[in-house]
């Protein structure tokens, strides 16, 4: 067997074990079947082009999920008319604004309320369909940085890598993407009347 | 009870600290003993952060679940036809 051959088989193998985990983040990125397909595909394609240039194996799987994210930011985004959302977090980061209680004081009482105090069952009630609208409500930066390492498990560092920001930005992402989060979902199920709405009685006790 | 050890630990980080960290320390984040030992005490003698940390749980455990999605077969078929042209 060829050099080239073994390359080609460990890469194959490594496609197969990551096809999934890359149409998974492809589809929350595109939010459509067959541009996530194109995506994907593209991304292989381009994967296998610059495969000599990887130097450890170990990190195939950041490597992968970073010529797809850079594929979506370089071509799908683009296409999709999506414009680039602002980076806030980057921004509130560079001006020392990452800490939670100044993510936290920019939202609404009533979902203050909740969060200080939320009910796990909550949790329960929601559907999956409801948290994927959440997620696909987020901006880019926090979706993508959820996605990687909540449903694809990758590291902090990982993440980094796959993103292209320092560690710290990851960190950052996660506490206000998950907050952000949050919201979101308790907004829905507010809005289906899942959830009791305790904050009247909180505001009525404070006035 | 609260006893003065107590008292002196949970006050070690409070609850603005402990949500600042419950996020890391969940994603396994966290590796520094001290920081993980202060942030454990601090769940378990507070309800409230102690319910928070239940919650972040169970919604990355259903984020997960939701967002994982099935390969196409069109799809695994048209990366193995383009694997097998390289």
């Amino acid at each position: 067997m060829s050099d080239r051959e073994i390359l080609k088989a460990w890469f194959s193998q490594g496609i197969e074990e990551n096809m999934g985990s890359l149409f998974s983040v492809a589809f929350r990125l595109t939010r459509n079947n067959a541009e996530a397909e194109d995506l994907v595909a593209e991304s292989v394609a381009k994967a296998w082009a610059a495969v000599g240039k990887l130097e450890d194996r170990s990190r195939f799987r950041p490597w992968l999920f970073r010529i797809l994210h850079n594929c979506f930011i370089s071509d799908y985004r683009k296409k999709s008319a999506r414009p680039c959302e602002s980076s806030y977090d980057e921004l509130s980061v560079a001006e020392g604004k990452d800490e939670i209680g100044d993510l936290v004081i920019q939202q609404s009482n009533e979902f203050m309320y909740w969060w200080a105090n939320p009910e796990k069952a909550f949790v329960n009630s929601l559907l999956g369909e409801d948290i994927m609208m959440a997620i696909d409500s987020l901006p880019d930066a926090f979706r993508t940085t959820i996605l990687l390492v909540n449903v694809e498990g990758l590291s902090y560092d990982e993440t980094a890598v796959v993103l292209g920001v320092p560690p710290g930005t990851v960190h950052s992402r996660m506490k206000r993407g998950r907050t952000l989060l949050q919201k979101a979902l308790w907004q829905q199920a507010s809005d289906e009347g899942l959830i009791e709405c305790k904050c009247a009685e909180g505001k009525s006790n404070d006035d | 009870m609260t006893t003065d050890k107590d008292s002196e630990n949970i006050e070690d980080i409070n609850c603005t600290e402990a949500i600042d960290k419950l996020y890391a320390y969940l994603d396994g984040e966290v590796d520094d003993a001290d920081s993980i030992g202060k942030l454990e005490y601090h769940l378990e003698h507070c309800h409230s952060c102690f319910t928070r940390s239940q919650v972040e749980s169970a919604l990355s455990a259903r984020i997960k679940n939701a967002a994982t999605k099935h390969t196409p077969e069109s799809l695994q078929k048209r990366l193995r036809d383009m694997i097998d042209k390289f």
